[in-house]
Order: structure tokens, then sequence, then C-alpha cells
């Protein structure tokens, strides 16, 4: 403890100060636009006031030279453990560009999408079958019979799709509802990831099971923006914020680049 | 007066403080690396997505977050300076400094507070309880996870290291320490230097990236 014997005070009062200044060098140098350089400076400030708290306020200088190694061994590691990810993530060739253009060619038109994929066709209940089997039969079961393995620890228990029987309604429109924005009060979630196509596809393959299929009303056609006709809103009063789901990249990149 | 009893599987009372000390650096590496799982990602997401973290960072407050780390700088400062006050036989002016360093903690948190609910009331909240539709880029979520996970698991150490900074604060008073033995006043104040230099980057990070 001997190296603790003489008096520190003017040393911390000094770091001090240079630790306030380079605080306020930082906010200065971040208002001004230097462009990618920004982010340079911003760094090299943390890491000079990072190595004086270390140096002085944890005293590692002066300190036993096997503290210092270990301490700075953190350092090492991080190293080894940013870059190696980095690796990972630059090796990657870029999708993002793609995705979203082609993204917004669906979505921004959302009403005349709706209006299509309302009405059933053999292939949606196909498509559903693999999103149901993926996403919802864990509870409401393989056979759509509500006896998921998951199912013993809910209450209220998964629906029986084959009951007939519908909590918010059987029409088309309001089921889609339920699969997007879940029932509350239930453990039954929201399923905001699903692009809406592959949530019409799970609700034309939930009500192929039940005796009980209710056609669309104006209220329920309403409920998911369409008129009463069941064609789109000539103008959405909604805005759509794109949701780019990982399935669906990959989807749209297959699709272009056969 | 310190009486303190070196465990008898020590040779003398400076064995006994370098094991502390190492076991206590080893402790803070672990932590460098917890924190640096989360500034991986981190810099990952943000190599995918400048622009969207350009454009959600201008939502944080530059001047709530610049106050804090000042704020913190000073909770480092006068930490350092209990911990002296404790190795030259000052009790008193320890237990001040210490008493400073735990209030510098609490303005801390409650400047984290006002910022937290500010965030929550405008709905920039981490992944699917996003809901602000000032930010017209589809990722922004993703910079709200991280925010409030980086600053989170930041202010847990900061509630942590306020207990701790109490819990010597009070074995100072009672006269537990001298400068023969001050290893858990030393080992608390490299605890709390850590707490300072993991927010020196988030700073920058998170809210001058603009």
């Amino acid at each position: 403890m001997s190296d603790h014997k003489h008096d520190h005070r003017k040393t911390y009062l000094n770091v001090w100060f240079i630790l306030m200044a380079l605080t306020v060098i930082t906010v200065v140098a971040a208002s001004i636009n230097f462009g990618k350089i920004n982010l340079f400076i911003a760094m090299a400030i943390a890491s000079v006031k990072a190595s004086l708290v270390i140096l002085y306020f944890m005293h590692l200088k002066g300190d036993a030279t096997l503290n210092q190694v270990v301490f700075l061994s953190a350092f090492g590691f991080l190293a080894v453990f940013v870059l190696l990810t980095l690796s990972d993530v630059i090796a990657r060739p870029p999708v993002a560009p793609v995705v979203v253009t082609k993204i917004q060619g669906i979505t921004g038109n959302q009403g005349v999408v709706m209006a299509r994929l309302r009405n059933s066709t053999p292939e949606q209940i196909q498509k559903g079958k693999a999103i149901y089997m993926a996403q919802c039969a864990t509870c409401h079961g393989e056979n759509a019979d509500g006896l998921g393995p998951a199912a013993v620890a809910f209450n209220p228990k998964p629906r029986d799709f084959k009951s007939g029987y519908w909590k918010l309604g059987g029409e088309p429109s309001r089921v889609y509802h339920t699969v997007e924005n879940g029932m509350p009060g239930t453990p039954m979630p929201a399923f905001k990831g699903l692009t809406p196509e592959d949530r019409w596809a799970v609700v034309h393959f939930i009500r192929s099971f039940s005796p009980n299929t209710p056609a669309d009303t104006r209220a329920t056609l309403a409920l998911i923006g369409l008129k009463p006709d069941g064609t789109p809103q000539s103008v959405s009063t909604e805005k759509v914020i794109p949701e780019l789901p990982v399935d669906f990249i990959i989807e749209q990149i297959v699709k272009e680049n056969p | 007066m310190s009486t303190h009893v070196i465990p008898h599987h020590f040779d003398n009372a400076e064995q006994a403080y370098q094991s502390s000390k190492l076991g206590f650096w080893l402790f803070l590496v672990s932590e460098i690396l917890l924190f640096g799982g989360l500034f991986v990602a981190y810099i990952v997401f943000r190599s995918l997505y400048p622009d969207m973290f350009h454009e959600a960072s201008g939502e944080l407050n530059r001047i709530m977050g610049g106050f804090n780390t000042i704020v913190l700088i000073c909770s480092s400062f006068t930490m350092a300076m209990g911990v002296n006050r404790v190795q030259h036989n000052d009790p008193k002016k320890a237990v001040m400094f210490l008493a400073i360093t735990i209030a510098f903690a609490a303005i801390f948190m409650v400047i984290k507070y006002f910022e937290y609910s500010h965030k929550i009331h405008l709905g920039l909240l981490p992944a699917g309880f996003y809901h602000y539709d000032g930010i017209t880029h589809p990722r922004a979520p993703l910079f709200f996870s991280l925010y409030f996970v980086m600053t989170g698991l930041h202010g847990v150490h900061v509630l942590v290291g306020m207990g701790l900074i109490t819990w010597v604060l009070l074995r100072v008073k009672r006269g537990d320490f001298s400068n023969q033995y001050y290893t858990p006043v030393e080992l608390v104040g490299l605890y709390w230097h850590l707490v300072d230099l993991i927010w020196i980057y988030l700073f920058p990070l998170m809210y001058l990236i603009g």
C-alpha cells in the first residue's frame, strides 16, 4: 500500500478539469459538420477521457504490472469481438436498397392489395398452411383444434377453429383484424411482423376449417379500410409504415436474382 | 480504529490487498466485455443503417445527455477524493465526498428518469413497442432497442454503485477503515470509475452522432 502514501489530490483536480474541458469540446465538435470525421473526433476524445480516468482516477498507472496486463487485455478481447463480427457483416452482399423500393410498391397501395387478398384462393390456403404451422400450431394445434403443445399453459385456451365459434367474429376482415392486432386480455399476440399477404393467407387457411364462415358486411369491411362494396378507398387516411420481415426480404431477393 | 483481521490464508496485509485488487480488475474486464457485446451490436447495426442512426439519434436530448456526462465526471472526481481521504485517515471528509458522490449519482438517475419518460410518452420505444411517426426509416425501433438496453444496463450499474457507495460510507462512519486497511473503499471506487468510463463512450455514440 506504500504507493498510496503520497497525496494525489492535485492530480485529481487537474484530471477533473481536463475531463470537463474535453466534454465541452466533444459537444462543440459534434455540432460542426466534418462529415465522416465527426465519428473519429468523438471516439478519439472519448478515448483520451477514458485513458485519463483509467490512469489517474483508477490509478492503473503505478498499479501492479499484473493488474495492468489483466485490465488492458479486456480491450484486446473487445477488439477480437468487434473485428471477427465485422468481418462477417462486411463480407455480406448489400441487400437493403433493393428491398426498400420493392416493398413500398406493394404496401404503398394497401387498399388495392387488401381488396384483392380478402378473397380466398387455393394458393392462399396452401401458403397459409405453411405459415400456420410455423406461427400458430404451437398453441392452436397442427389440426387447428386448439390443442397445441403450448395450449396447456394458457387460460383462456387457444381457439378450436373446428368449433365454429369466433369470439371477435368470423368474417374474413374480423379474423384478419384479430391476426393483425391480437386479442387483448388473452395470450393471442398481434402478428404485426407478418406481411398483409401472409396474414390473409393464414386467415383463409383458418377459416377453411370452420363450419361457421360468415361473409363480410359494411362494418367489417370498414375495419380493414375498405368501402362498403369491398373496393379500396380512393384516398388512404392512414400512413403506411412499410415493414420488412426477413422472410419477405429473402423471397424478394430470390425473385430478383433467379 | 480499524478492527480488520487479515484472512488466515494470506501472508500479510499487502498480499491480501493485492489479491482483492487483482480479482476486482478481472471482474471489471468481464464488465467491459458485457457492455462490449452491446457495443458490437451497436457497431453492426450502425454500419447497416447509418442514415437511420443519424435520424433517430436526433430525437435524443443532447443537453440532458451532456449534463449527465458532467455529473458523472464530477462524481468520479469526488469518489477519487473520498478514497484518498480514507487512505489518509480523514474519515470526516471521506464521508462528505462519498455523500456528494451519491448525490451526483441520484441527479444522474433523476435526469435519466425525465429522459425515459419523455421517450415513453412519444412512443420512442424498443422494437414492437415503438409507435412514433416522426421518423420515416422503418428500422428506427432498432435504435431505441439499443438505446434503452445500453443506457438501461448502465443505469442499473449506477443504482448498484449508489448502494455500494452507501455501504462503504456507513462503514467509514463506523470507523472500519484506516490507512492500513481500505480495500472495500478502493474497489467500490474502481467500480464507480468504470461506470463513468462506459458513459464516456455511450454519450457520444448515442447523443452526438448527428
